[in-house]
């Protein structure tokens, strides 16, 4: 359970829009462009600037410092100038009294602008040639084994499949409230994963050192990595406003607006082809990927980086070659969204196993399970696997949940029903933990141990309901030996701990757990170097008498990883995480629908922190699986506007369309020799055991309208929303 | 229009007495969380499809008695609030520590962000007092309006059980069962007070021309905060609730009917056997408590679920203005887009349904992205009178294949007088294609729609003719 249930329960945790309001206190609305691709000709702001509560209006020019948001390459402006690049893309900020003035007054700004056509499909930008990087190859075996391992192969299969992006829908949107501080400080109230993030852009934007601006974070209502970077631009307003006004500044986006202008999970297209052996081992894939980055770079270099890694799942591949490209488009920047990458390059092998098991007459867990990685087997960017139980935990679900007669159950069903058919697939997954990006991978912790025994944990880690602050509490109670009730946690503060990485990457207990475990065992050394056997009340009173130093910051840096991006070759993670799922669905022929029955779920935990909180994760990484194939679609006119800009058009899962039954079991596993306390990370994996229920819709409609008779449709886009079924099942061909 | 009036509000709020001058047409939500700061209830979507603001509205029964109900309060204006009971997050506190729904959440990992949470622990209250079953289905549906993205819900599914297994013994809603959980420390002890009926007052200056709002599910969806400024018109006293009667054969549904009332009456029956469990793919059950009969047919929406069945019911309307009352059929009601018989000052003050007829079978299906708490992409009701195995009677409605919600009277004619067989409904697929108009929307392709409707034409049969009907033979149909 994670350490704020029982506040949130009876309502008292607080969130952004919910902290006490300082006096005068000023509300912001953002305009933005109502034009994906176009040249700013002029911004009337006359009618808005009349508006009696209007305090001020902001666009480029008034930006003291640099007019950049970029993270990894400044290609983003806070405010567009000149051109712009996207629908949603922010033009100007209205502060006014309240919020609904602001988005009154906002709403009477006109934007001239000349439209330039606009490019939404990555494969038009490829054609273009507008890339955000360099375009990158990791390969296994030189071209011209891999050209004599196709040459080899019994079977050859090849297709196109595409998957979607997703809207994160966490419950809170985005929302930032700045507080001007004396001699020109400011503190920030960020809804944000990356508070150095937020601290060190603001900076850039105001011409401040990063000393005069304190990021706070209590706590975020979800993010799911659409707060990592994407939290960035309203905190960065909502200071830029309280700076130049001196007032406090509050902007909290309606969900409308959220949904239109911030970034989501990257679409994905691709083009694939796999060479199997008489027996279905894999002998060659070769793979590319066309990465929808929108109008700038984000984090998308990074999510290209871990769709490459994850390219070929769990299999060995002894022969690849996997190509990806960041397309650049005029639609909002894509970003960071739990997995990261990882699921939509998953996507694809999972794809190409699926069409190469149609072929030669076999199911895909057969093919699945004969091609699983094993330890001393390397993978295409050059780590050799260690500690692989990819096939221990295929096993293990194959056994434990009948494997084999819920196949046989659902031949069966089949044969005898028409309307309704059931479908099956099962979802090995093998996915890496650490920060692709070697720098990233370090964190900080100060420990208080105050005179009445009490202690309060300072970390980098940011509780938005993964659990992390219980998982902190519970090793500082560990190593220091005390009573966990004597632990409180602080907000999450640039003041307490410097320089973080975002709470990102599944990482986040690991890197900050790493890093309270290393404080708080230097206490417990200056401690133990004391009388032993005293209480800790006493035992605190006693050092504190003996003049111990009662505090203790640290710092961890995860050892031992490394990746070399000329060679594409290395060993970037510091450890993987695994697990396999069986799903079993019903689709009704008739109208195209279809029910999640269940999913039996064997996950690789390592030795749990907090089984209830790992547990928690596993079902809702699922959840948030299953809708980005299933039903979650994001619909864009063809002029790049999103048309599913709120909750009556999108559709997130609810309680009914969660699977009927979810069965989750932990690997019985020796201890994960690589994270703290034994644990592995636990945020992103299962969301990947969502492929399976795609796979197994799939299996379903495939029982319908089999392969012979569904001529080139190879049902391999996503979402497989109603609508996209049905036409497959009666469409015309 | 400008706000009329500086008159008062009044209502209860956690078990004491509100008085505010805040604009009738303000959301209750804004008007908690901004000027109340009460922070508890929290805002996810203004649009009634997250629950994350959900509170308890309380109103007195035909007994006397008042019964609480969960609701957005982002649908809800001021105005509707009038007379009211409401109760929030912070009014469910009991003590310092943690009730039962609570403790059952936390135990179960039911809350992990908790933006939701709030909304989820009074929707389980709102089942705890009202709840006639307590099953875990049953608890299911009562948190069904309420979306999470961190648990998956299977957590929140455990947390369900948990609650009903500690549950004590429950007499019926009502003041006995608040005060037997008050007693359990379920609930804090004002929900044991007797509370006095409050006069119902109207509120709002009631110019004509001001928008005339039922439950105001559609309206404060489409105006948003324009609606701030507005001194709606209120279609429903607050202390009646209006009742659902047979008059001679027919039957009277007043216009305020909510959706949730239909959907607990036991006389639609005769009428309509599904309807319980039809109208659970209507909005969500927090919604359904707002959502009006009126409103849904006056909105003209295309694709509204309770115009497409009462059109295959075949209702008829009566209508009530300053030139009197008059009674038109609901097929005849929609002209154009979002255009109605309606004249200006007019309103829906009932539905009737015919004396139902022996033999006369109704069904309605509706396809939607996501099965429950979604618009359809299209929908469709079928009523049907068969006579010694000849079709006698059809009235077939078809929702989101026409800017009007279309009865569809050319495919009916060409059912009439025939066999009930596949080969009947084969036969009659072309002239059902011809007469559906549909457009590409944000809700489906034209030809998505198309086949779509072709598909509930089928779906119709499948169910009130199983014997009849040969599934092989139209499921074997592609295009
Ligand atoms: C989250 C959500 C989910 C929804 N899901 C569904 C769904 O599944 N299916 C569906 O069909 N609809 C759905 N709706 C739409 C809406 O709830 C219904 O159309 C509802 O019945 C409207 O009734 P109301 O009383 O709230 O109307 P209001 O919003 O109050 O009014 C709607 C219109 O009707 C007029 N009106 C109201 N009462 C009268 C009257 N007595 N006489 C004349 N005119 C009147 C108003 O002036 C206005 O023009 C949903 C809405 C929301 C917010
Ligand atoms: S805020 Fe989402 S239902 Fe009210
Ligand atoms: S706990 Fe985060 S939305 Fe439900």
């Amino acid at each position: 359970m994670s350490l704020d249930a029982a506040r949130h329960t009876r309502g008292e945790s607080l969130f952004v829009d919910d902290l006490p309001q300082p006096s005068g206190l000023l509300h912001g609305a953002v305009f933005s462009s109502p034009v994906a691709h176009g040249r700013l000709l002029s911004l009337d702001l006359d009618a808005a600037q009349k508006h009696a509560a209007v305090r001020r209006i902001f666009t480029a020019k008034d930006v003291p410092g640099e007019n950049q948001i970029g993270a990894i390459i400044p290609d983003e402006p806070l405010f567009a100038e000149g051109h712009v690049h996207h629908i949603g893309q922010p033009l100007a900020l209205v502060v006014a009294t309240s919020p609904e003035a602001a988005r009154e007054a906002r709403d009477l700004i006109r934007a001239e602008i000349e439209e330039l056509e606009p490019v939404v499909c990555p494969r038009e930008a490829h054609r273009r040639e507008q890339f955000i990087v360099p375009s990158r190859s990791l390969r296994l075996g030189d071209e011209a084994q891999l050209a004599e391992a196709f040459a080899k192969s019994a079977t050859i299969v090849e297709g196109q499949t595409s998957t979607a992006g997703q809207e994160h829908l966490y419950l809170e949107t985005q929302a930032s409230m700045a507080v001007p501080l004396e001699g020109g400080r400011l503190r920030i109230y960020a809804g944000t994963q990356g508070p150095t993030a937020v601290q060190r852009v603001a900076a850039r934007v105001l011409a401040l050192p990063m000393s005069a601006i304190e990021v706070e974070v209590l706590r975020l209502g979800g993010a799911f990595g659409g707060k990592e970077d994407q939290a960035t631009p309203w905190a960065t307003f909502a200071a830029l406003a309280a700076h130049c006004l001196e007032q406090p500044v509050k902007l909290v986006l309606q969900r409308s607006e959220d949904m239109l202008m911030t970034g989501k999970r990257h679409p994905y297209q691709s083009d694939w082809r796999l060479g199997l052996d008489q027996e279905g081992k894999i002998l060659a894939y070769e793979a590319t990927l066309f990465q929808n980055a929108g109008a700038s770079a984000d984090l998308s270099p990074a999510i290209l980086e871990r769709s490459l890694f994850h390219a070929a799942n769990c299999y060995k591949i002894p022969n690849a070659r996997i190509t990806a490209h960041s397309c650049r488009t005029n639609l909002t920047p894509f970003t960071a969204f739990r997995g990261f990458g990882g699921p939509q390059g998953m996507f694809v092998i999972e794809s190409a196993l699926a069409r190469a098991a149609e072929v030669l007459g076999v199911t895909k867990e057969h093919l699945q399970s004969i091609n699983l990685l094993q330890s001393g087997d390397v993978t295409p960017y050059g780590q050799e696997m260690q500690g692989c139980v990819s096939r221990r935990s295929f096993e293990q679900t194959a056994q434990r949940f009948d494997l084999a007669g819920a196949r046989r159950a659902t031949v069966e069903f089949n044969a005898k029903n028409k309307r309704f058919k059931r479908g099956l697939a099962t979802m090995p997954i093998c996915f890496g933990i650490s920060f692709t990006n070697k720098m990233m991978n370090q964190a900080g912790s100060l420990v208080h141990i105050y005179l009445d025994g009490s202690v309060q944990v300072a970390s980098g880690a940011v509780e938005m309901g993964q659990g992390v602050t219980a998982k902190l509490r519970n090793i500082a109670a560990h190593t220091l030996g005390c009573d966990v009730n004597l632990i409180s946690m602080a907000a999450t503060s640039t003041t307490t701990v410097a320089n973080t990485s975002p709470t990102a990457a599944s990482a986040g207990a690991d890197l900050n757990g790493m890093a309270v475990r290393i404080a708080c065992t230097q206490l417990r050394e200056r401690l133990d170097a004391l009388e032993r056997g005293l209480p800790w009340k006493e035992l605190i009173n006693h050092a504190h008498q003996e003049r111990v130093h009662l505090s203790s910051a640290a710092h961890y840096a995860t050892p031992n990883i490394h990746y070399d991006k000329d060679a594409e070759w290395g060993a970037p993670f510091a450890y993987h995480v695994y697990g396999s799922s069986i799903t079993r669905v019903t689709v009704d022929c008739l109208l195209g629908t279809y029910k999640i029955d269940s999913v039996e779920i064997v996950h690789d935990a390592g030795k749990s922190l907090a089984p209830l909180i790992d547990r928690g994760q596993v079902e809702g990484g699922l959840a948030q699986g299953i809708g980005w194939l299933t039903v979650e679609d994001l619909a864009y006119s063809d002029d790049g506007r999103l048309l599913s800009h709120n909750l009556a058009t999108y559709k997130a899962p609810d309680i009914y369309s969660a699977p009927v039954k979810i069965e989750v079991e932990f690997l019985e596993h020796d201890e994960s020799p690589c994270a703290v306390l034994g644990s592995k990370g636990i945020g992103e994996p299962p969301l990947m055991y969502g492929i399976g229920a795609f796979f197994a819709i799939r299996d379903a409609a495939r029982a319908f309208r089999p392969v012979e008779r569904s001529g080139a449709e190879d049902l391999l886009c996503a979402p497989l929303t109603p609508e996209r079924l049905l036409m497959y099942l009666h469409g015309n061909r | 229009m400008k706000p009329t009036a500086t008159k008062t509000i009044s209502f209860h709020l956690n078990g004491e007495a509100v008085e505010t001058s805040a604009a009738p047409g303000r959301l209750l939500l804004d008007y908690l969380r901004r000027d109340l700061r009460a922070v508890g209830t929290k805002e996810g979507c203004r649009e009634g499809d997250c629950g994350a603001c959900t509170i308890l509205f309380g109103k007195h029964n035909a007994q006397g008695e008042l019964i609480y109900r969960a609701v957005p309060s982002c649908m809800l204006l001021m105005g509707h609030a009038q007379g009211g009971y409401v109760v929030t997050i912070e009014g469910l506190r009991v003590g310092k520590g943690l009730n039962g729904v609570q403790q059952a959440v936390v135990d179960c990992g039911g809350s992990q962000c908790g933006f939701c949470t709030p909304g989820f622990i009074v929707s389980f209250t709102g089942f705890v007092l009202n709840g006639t079953e307590f099953s875990v289905e049953e608890a299911t549906h009562a948190i069904s309006g309420n979306l999470c993205r961190c648990t998956g819900y299977v957590s929140l599914v455990r947390a369900a059980a948990a609650l009903i297994g500690g549950l004590p013994d429950l007499p019926e809603p009502g003041l006995e069962r608040n005060r037997r959980l008050v007693e359990a420390q379920l609930l804090p002890e004002f929900f044991g007070r007797e509370v006095a009926q409050m006069p119902a007052e109207e509120i709002g200056g009631l110019p004509s021309e001001a928008p005339f709002v039922g439950g105001g599910t559609d309206l404060i969806v489409q105006r948003g905060e324009a609606f701030n400024l507005e001194a709606p018109r209120f279609a429903r006293d607050l202390s009646r609730k209006p009742a659902i009667r047979v008059k001679g054969d027919e039957l009277c549904l007043p216009g305020e009917t909510t959706f949730e009332e239909l959907r607990e009456c036991t006389l639609l029956g005769k009428w309509w056997p599904t309807s319980r469990t039809d109208l659970e793919r209507f909005a969500s059950p927090i919604v359904r408590e707002r959502a009006s009969l009126a409103g849904n047919i006056a909105n003209a929406s295309p694709i509204a679920d309770g115009t497409a069945i009462f059109l295959g019911l075949g209702a008829d309307l009566v209508l009530t203005g300053a030139g009197g009352t008059r009674r038109v059929a609901l097929g005849d009601f929609f002209h154009g887009y979002k255009q109605t018989e309606l004249q200006p000052g007019e309103r829906i003050a009932s539905l009737r349904l015919p004396k139902a007829q022996t033999g006369h079978r109704f069904h309605f299906e509706k396809i939607s992205k996501r099965e429950y708490l979604d618009i359809a992409s299209i929908n469709s009701g079928l009523g049907i009178q068969v006579r010694d195995g000849v079709i006698d009677a059809v009235q077939l409605s078809a929702g989101g294949v026409a800017p009007i919600p279309l009865l569809m009277r050319q495919t009916a004619a060409c059912l009439i007088g025939k066999p009930v067989n596949a080969q009947t409904v084969l036969e009659a697929v072309p002239v059902l294609e011809a007469e559906a108009t549909p457009i590409s929307d944000v809700r489906g392709s034209a030809d998505y729609k198309r086949l779509g409707l072709r598909q509930l034409f089928f779906a119709h049969f499948l169910a009130l003719f199983p014997n009849e009907v040969d599934e092989g033979q139209l499921m074997e149909v592609t295009r």
